[in-house]
């Protein structure tokens, strides 16, 4: 096949990861230091996935530093600011936002910002805002997304500074998901429904719509229960300093029925759980998706022996990348890792790739010609519109799924559900 | 065809409009798609109505069949060298092919159940090309195509009559690595089945179906699903 070139899919970066983790947080605001056009990506995002504003509020934003915008308003540096510094903008703007009354506000450099070494700091002393105002100095541009995320997510709670002072048994908090995974509210109420049906009691999910409320009250779990571990970098050793008890399973993020299946009962294992009603959900989704490919014998037949690329997240893509080839017998020829990959998911997936002679997969992009394509959605509906795939299955950051009304996040039961279904649709009448 | 400055005139009945049917018989060939009981009685047909005989030689699948209509092709249009140089570089692919996936191919001992009506030469070609072990190649009659030979340059490798009763033993006796079939096979674990797809026509759609097959057998030999049970 012909055509476009593999190997350029378009990922978000960790100045955007920093920017959308301050987002996650329900009653938080990132304020960004930078000109109008650093501004664009990350407001229309946060909207996207995360809105907060009913259209109507919308009214009360049309002032300096927002101009129309609710979210991530900046100070719009212009060549002005970057010969003789904005710190007077940071001053004007940090009152313009603090009249939106945010529980807490964010200051991100833009990566043009960090040169001029505008004094932050000093501003948000000024101002008198040292309760509720902090700043990340560090530049994240070009870094992976996912570590950048986490990173943020513990300064913020480095900025909060939680006290344990009422450890509370039984109950937990999840990690690793973020607001940039596709359907990621429905993804968190299913995982933390699956496992309060176990006799858990859930607080919050750190990094994907907690508040600075439920931030504070995290460090109180009794567990901490790692979803996608590349997306808390630096938080399971923060949580872990204040006692809680992180859990991570071995089989990767609970991406498709068999890694949900091994997510659920090493919860159980650590905390001692029964994990029987939950795995109940599971078998009767499984069960029915039998009695699906029972009656539908030749679509199930076409799938069997279909090749498949699968690029993204490392401890999806594993998880994935197994249950693709055990549950359906197809076949990957190229498998890749996105940028901040976990060490212990790639080497799973190495082996795992090797272990079924397909050792040459490792590291290649999305494949022109191949059955179906696993990755982040722009690159997989363009191959797919292009004819270089059959199947387009969107499981990576810009996979916003705006336009799903039903839940299809990658997570999960759902998700082993939208994989499916997606592969279904996609062999029909081949 | 279009390099022997040839034009398709009718493709009957493959996306076909009225129109290049009304202009049917102002073809100077008739090609057979393949040497089936249908194809040559409809060729018989045609035959009747222009005087036309169809191209000796059906339209190809796999290199040797290729090779053959490559090369009648380019007598007919006093075109040779044409036809030299199209065969010399689809053997370059083929080889270069055989070399690359022979290893996984080799000493793999393969059941092929099959109907009647369909030439499989070109994949007996491939698969002893790539160091395939053929343990069967099983026909299975139909009671709808009854008096219908067996065309097959590979006659004798071929079981006529073959049915699941059979195919049951054989599972059992000759132990194969891969079952190919055009029907869903129960075969309850005991090897790897691939189905028959519709290959295409030409000699390099034929080497996507052996890496489909390659593919096959480093896959499980049952989907994992099957392990559920009905609500």
């Amino acid at each position: 096949m012909e055509g476009r070139k593999e190997g350029m899919r378009t990922l978000p970066d960790g100045f955007n990861g920093a920017v959308m983790a301050v987002e996650s947080i329900s009653d938080a605001m990132a304020f960004l230091h930078g000109p109008g056009g650093c501004r664009v990506r990350q407001m229309v995002h946060s909207t996207a996935v995360f809105p907060r504003e009913d259209p109507d509020d919308v009214r009360g934003y049309f002032i300096p530093y927002f101009n129309g915008y609710p979210r991530v308003p900046a100070t719009y540096l212009d060549e002005y600011d970057y010969i003789n510094g904005a710190f007077y903008k940071v001053v004007e703007g940090l009152d313009v936002v603090n009249s939106k009354n945010p529980e807490l506000v964010v200051i991100v450099n833009s990566p043009g910002a960090a040169l001029i070494g505008d004094n932050h700091e000093k501003a948000i002393r000024d101002m008198g805002l040292q309760s509720k105002v902090m700043y990340m100095d560090e530049s994240l541009v070009s870094m992976p997304m996912t570590s950048c995320y986490g990173h943020m997510l513990r300064a913020v709670l480095e900025f909060l500074e939680p006290s344990r002072d009422h450890p509370m048994e039984g109950t937990f908090i999840l990690l690793g998901m973020t607001v940039l995974d596709k359907d990621w509210r429905a993804a968190t109420e299913e995982l933390a429904g699956l496992l309060e049906s176990m006799g858990l009691r859930f607080i919050c999910a750190p990094g994907a719509g907690a508040s600075t409320a439920d931030l504070m009250e995290s460090v109180n779990a009794e567990f901490a229960v790692v979803v996608s571990p590349e997306s808390c970098d630096g938080l399971t050793e923060y949580y872990s300093g204040y006692g809680v008890k992180v859990v991570r399973s071995p089989g990767g993020a609970p991406v498709g029925f068999d890694a949900v299946e091994t997510w659920l009962r090493n919860i159980a294992d650590v905390t001692g759980n029964d994990p029987s009603p939950a795995l109940d959900y599971l078998r009767r989704a499984k069960d029915r998706v039998y009695e699906k490919f029972v009656g539908m014998k030749y679509n199930a037949l076409r799938i069997k022996g279909m090749t498949f690329s699968a690029a993204g997240v490392a401890s999806i893509v594993r998880p994935l990348t197994e249950w693709l080839y055990n549950y359906l017998a197809m076949a990957p020829v190229a498998v890749n890792v996105d940028p901040g990959a976990d060490p212990l998911e790639v080497e799973a997936l190495e082996k795992f790739l090797q272990s079924i002679d397909y050792g040459d997969s490792i590291g290649l992009e999305p494949k022109n010609g191949c059955g179906a394509v696993f990755c982040e959605g722009i690159q997989a509906y363009t191959m797919q519109i292009e004819g270089l795939c059959k199947i387009a299955v969107p499981i990576g950051h810009s996979s916003m799924g705006l336009d799903d009304i039903m839940p299809r996040p990658v997570y999960g039961i759902q998700g082993s559900l939208y994989i499916l279904d997606e592969i279904l649709h996609g062999v029909r009448g081949s | 065809l279009s390099r022997f400055g040839l034009k398709e005139n009718c493709r009957f009945r493959d996306e076909t409009s009225t129109d290049s049917v009304r202009g049917f018989c102002r073809a100077s060939f008739d090609m057979m798609i393949n040497d089936t009981a249908g194809c040559r009685e409809l060729a018989s047909k045609i035959t009747e109505h222009t005087g036309r005989e169809p191209f000796p030689v059906p339209v190809p699948v796999g290199l040797y069949d290729y090779e053959e209509w490559i090369s009648m092709v380019g007598r007919q249009m006093g075109m040779q060298e044409e036809a030299s140089k199209e065969i010399r570089y689809i053997e370059g692919e083929y080889a270069r092919f055989i070399r690359e996936h022979a290893p996984r191919f080799k000493g793999k001992r393969i059941i092929i159940m099959n109907k009647l009506t369909h030439n499989v030469d070109w994949l007996l070609d491939i698969l002893l090309d790539l160091g395939a072990d053929i343990v069967r190649v099983g026909f299975v009659p139909s009671p709808r195509k009854a008096g219908c030979t067996v065309v097959s340059r590979h006659f004798d490798m071929i079981t006529e009559n073959y049915d699941t009763d059979q195919l049951e033993v054989d599972l059992d006796a000759l132990d194969p690595d891969l079952l190919i079939s055009d029907l869903s096979r129960p075969v309850r674990g005991r090897c790897r089945s691939a189905r028959f797809s519709k290959i295409g026509v030409g000699a390099l759609p034929v080497l996507e179906y052996a890496e489909y097959l390659e593919n096959v057998m480093r896959l499980p030999k049952d989907e994992g699903w099957k392990g559920g049970r009905k609500v």
